[in-house]
């Protein structure tokens, strides 16, 4: 850790979520935990100054940061524990442009600097994080944070970046006039961080600036602020070069959007060229310590209900690890570069077609990771019908549990044929024709949305473009980590659970102690009463109840599929793709992937519509919306096939 | 709303200077006070503004709290913008300006009218 360096020894660093935190204290180090309050201090500044990558360095932690505005939502309280064994609240709170909050995240930052966040001390002093190579309009927002009388240290972050492009500043000069210490630091290289430790160790003063402007007249915080840079000698850096010539390529009228077109193509294309090969690499180590490990299970009863229920279940599913896991690495370095920003312009004008705002584009593209961190990003979005109509439409974009589904389907129906060479093949285009229908239907039910209960006016879109950067390795990693941990945890409890339960359930109840046909247990009698149902749709009982299992989570279907060929006796041998072929027609297969395109199957996601829009009338018509929409659509998927594929 | 209106329709609106005509009655709310003659001649709306061209920012014709929120975004008075790129078929347009890029929407853009200084010195 970076910081621990530059800070000395005494700087160590902690690890707890806010609600912990009470407990842990005395459970960790009981002589440190007297009766001393936690003292809190409040990171703020403009969005994408590297507030949350301070905050990394400083408590140890690793919060999501990207290269575009607003990729920190909500506040989060890491803590650092000084040498004397005090420990400091640090708050790790949304980007703001000035106090007067107009979106949702805004208002997060707002409200506990005023103290009026529950269950958040109001902070006993500030760290106001600036981005020094953009002093002249960054530095407006330093006199609403003075003004609000709390201890504040100035940070000028990206000094690094200020001096490569050859600019500079007074540092001394500056902290006179804000009447407050200010220090150049670099976030990411834990440069400079030592100004840190000394503002919390020294008596904190409240700031003395020469002179305030006054505080709603946005203009002469702007002249103050100028002023007060030239008073500092600051001397802007000069423009970032790559990021004007690449921008002259990628925001080119007619070359942007085709390589936008292309980045997307490339992405699909990836996950299936290199992650497919990688998937059956694990798909043969799975089955070989699947072999080896049924060999000393000697009750066949066991047997059946270890190996082929619950270990078949789980390893289909985590075959598309690799998968996932590329799809992850490709979007974070979309976000890392700061491509995204671009990709939100390139798409604002297809947005806007359909109501919708350009900055909804940036959560809705990282929908296709996963939907719940996408729902708590449009609270970027300023008007409220807006960002409910995008929180709305997020589960609709083609999220990475939905993969696997796709994947197993496509491989066991299309052939694969190249059509473009080496570049593309019949099974990447069968999967972005899903991801289309996707986005398709996002965009429909915006359209429906917008023109009926969610009318607005319209809002300036303004989007900030920041410069390109290399993605760091640091932020990939902490990314496919988090990732692999949720997915494994996962595959081994949900999917794990609901994989043996089938697994007993297929073998229920023993007829004169031996296990029944398989339609005859208490799995086969549930799916036959669900048949009537999904007849129309070509889908059989097995299918039936991998529907019903995917209610928790989508790819739970891939585990139950597993488990139920795994234990059927005739489909035992097969691999997973050659059951589902024998299974399912043309027509069901069809039917199966729309079903999955466009049905709420997401109890993650239910939950987290209802917390963002506090009620619960919203997540019950986005389910019931749906789920008609994808038995409608599914209906008409396979009787189209059937008609013309036939 | 630009999004709503035909692409042809609006490449043929491109009226100069856009506030002597209200291109459509819903852009026509933005209340705009039509500045007199002998600006006219100078000033240019943003959204008009070529490629690569450095201007200065002169006013602001929105209504107060869309021109508080591109104030924010460092659009005010005296400001140097350049047009620096847009998105597809010229909406939304990129400009530079305090060494930062922004995106704006054209329609937001054309309310915002700025002066070329090489042309008044010449």
């Amino acid at each position: 850790m970076l910081s621990r360096e530059c800070c000395g020894p005494s700087l160590a660093t902690d690890v707890l979520p806010t609600p912990a935190r009470e407990d842990a204290a005395h459970v960790g180090d009981a002589e440190v935990v007297e009766s001393k309050p936690v003292r809190t201090i409040a990171l703020v500044g403009p969005p994408n100054c590297g507030k949350t990558t301070l905050f990394n360095q400083l408590t140890g932690l690793n919060r999501k940061v990207a290269n575009f505005p607003g990729v920190t939502v909500e506040h989060f309280t890491g803590y650092i524990t000084l040498q004397d064994g005090e420990r400091i609240a640090l708050i790790d709170l949304p980007g703001i442009y000035s106090l007067n909050a107009k979106s949702e995240d805004e208002r997060v930052t707002v409200d506990v600097l005023r103290g009026r966040m529950t269950g958040i001390e109001s902070p006993e002093a500030i760290i106001l994080v600036l981005d020094s190579t953009n002093l002249g309009r960054h530095l407006a927002l330093a006199a609403p944070v003075i003004s609000l009388g709390l201890p504040t240290l100035v940070l000028l972050n990206m000094a690094d970046s200020l001096r490569a492009r050859s600019g500079d500043i007074e540092v001394l000069s500056l902290a006179r006039q804000l009447g407050t210490p200010v220090a150049l630091v670099s976030a990411a290289s834990g440069e400079g961080l030592g100004a840190v430790q000394h503002f919390i160790t020294s008596a904190m003063h409240q700031p003395q600036p020469a002179e305030l402007p006054v505080l709603h007249d946005l203009r002469a915080c702007r002249q103050w602020a100028e002023q007060i840079n030239v008073q500092s000698n600051y001397r802007k850096p000069l423009p970032p070069m790559w990021t004007r010539r690449l921008d002259a390529v990628y925001l080119h009228r007619l070359w942007g959007p085709l390589i936008f077109l292309l980045v997307v193509i490339g992405i699909f294309q990836t996950i299936f060229a290199a992650g497919q090969p990688i998937s059956q690499l694990l798909q043969n180590a799975l089955d070989y310590l699947g072999a080896a490990a049924s060999a000393h299970v000697h009750s066949a009863l066991l047997r059946s209900l270890l190996m082929d229920g619950a270990w078949k279940g789980v390893s289909s599913v985590l075959v598309f690890l690799p998968q996932i896991l590329l799809l992850f690495l490709l979007i974070g370095v979309l976000e890392d570069s700061g491509y995204l920003a671009r990709a939100a312009v390139i798409a604002d004008r297809t947005m806007s077609r359909f109501g919708l705002n350009g900055k909804a584009f940036i959560p809705l593209l990282s929908a296709y990771g996963c939907a719940v961190p996408a729902i708590m990003a449009t609270r970027t979005i300023e008007n409220k019908r807006d960002r409910l109509a995008t929180i709305m439409i997020a589960p609709f974009m083609t999220c990475s549990a939905r993969l696997p589904v796709y994947t197993m389907v496509i491989a066991a129906f299309v052939p694969n044929v190249h059509i473009a060479g080496v570049f593309f093949g019949s099974r990447a285009l069968a999967m972005l024709g899903l991801y289309v229908i996707g986005f398709l239907a996002a965009l429909f039910t915006a359209r429906v949305l917008k023109s009926s209960i969610l009318k607005s006016k319209d809002v300036p879109f303004l989007l900030e473009l920041p410069p390109y950067r290399w993605p760091t390795v640091r932020s990939l990693v902490m990314r496919l980590f988090d990732r692999t941990k949720a997915f494994v945890w996962r595959a081994g409890t949900v999917i794990l659970g609901v994989s043996l339960l089938l697994a007993i359930l297929t073998n229920l109840p023993l007829h004169q102690g031996h296990s029944p046909a398989i339609q005859d247990s208490i799995a086969g009698r549930a799916g036959h009463c669900l048949e009537p149902l999904i007849a129309p749709l070509g889908f059989n009982w097995k299918i039936g109840v991998g529907l019903l299992t995917s209610i928790a989570a989508r790819e739970v279907i891939v585990g139950t599929l597993g488990t139920l060929y795994g234990v059927d006796p005739e489909q035992h041998a097969m691999s997973l793709q050659q059951a589902l072929h024998s299974d399912l027609s043309l027509g069901g297969a069809a039917a199966l992937l729309i079903f999955f395109a466009f049905a709420m199957q997401c109890t993650s996601t239910l939950a987290v519509v209802r917390r963002e829009t506090n009620s619960w009338k919203w997540p019950a018509l986005q389910f019931a919306y749906m789920t008609v929409l994808a038995y409608c659509g599914a209906f008409v998927a396979k009787h189209l096939v059937d008609v013309f594929l036939r | 709303m630009p999004g709503r209106v035909k692409t042809r329709e609006r490449f043929t609106r491109r009226v100069f200077p856009p506030n002597a005509a209200s291109p459509s009655a819903r852009e026509s709310r933005c209340a705009l006070d039509a500045p007199d003659s002998s600006q006219e001649a100078q000033l240019l709306p943003l959204s008009e503004l070529p490629h690569g061209v450095h201007a200065v920012i002169e006013e602001i014709h929105l209504p107060e709290k869309a021109a508080e929120q591109v104030m924010l975004f460092g659009f005010m008075k005296g400001v140097e913008v350049v047009a620096a790129g847009s998105g597809p078929g010229g909406c939304p347009r990129v400009y530079r300006l305090d060494g930062t890029e922004v995106a704006i929407r054209r329609a937001t853009a054309r309310r915002i009218l700025v002066r070329i200084p090489s042309q008044e010195q010449a």
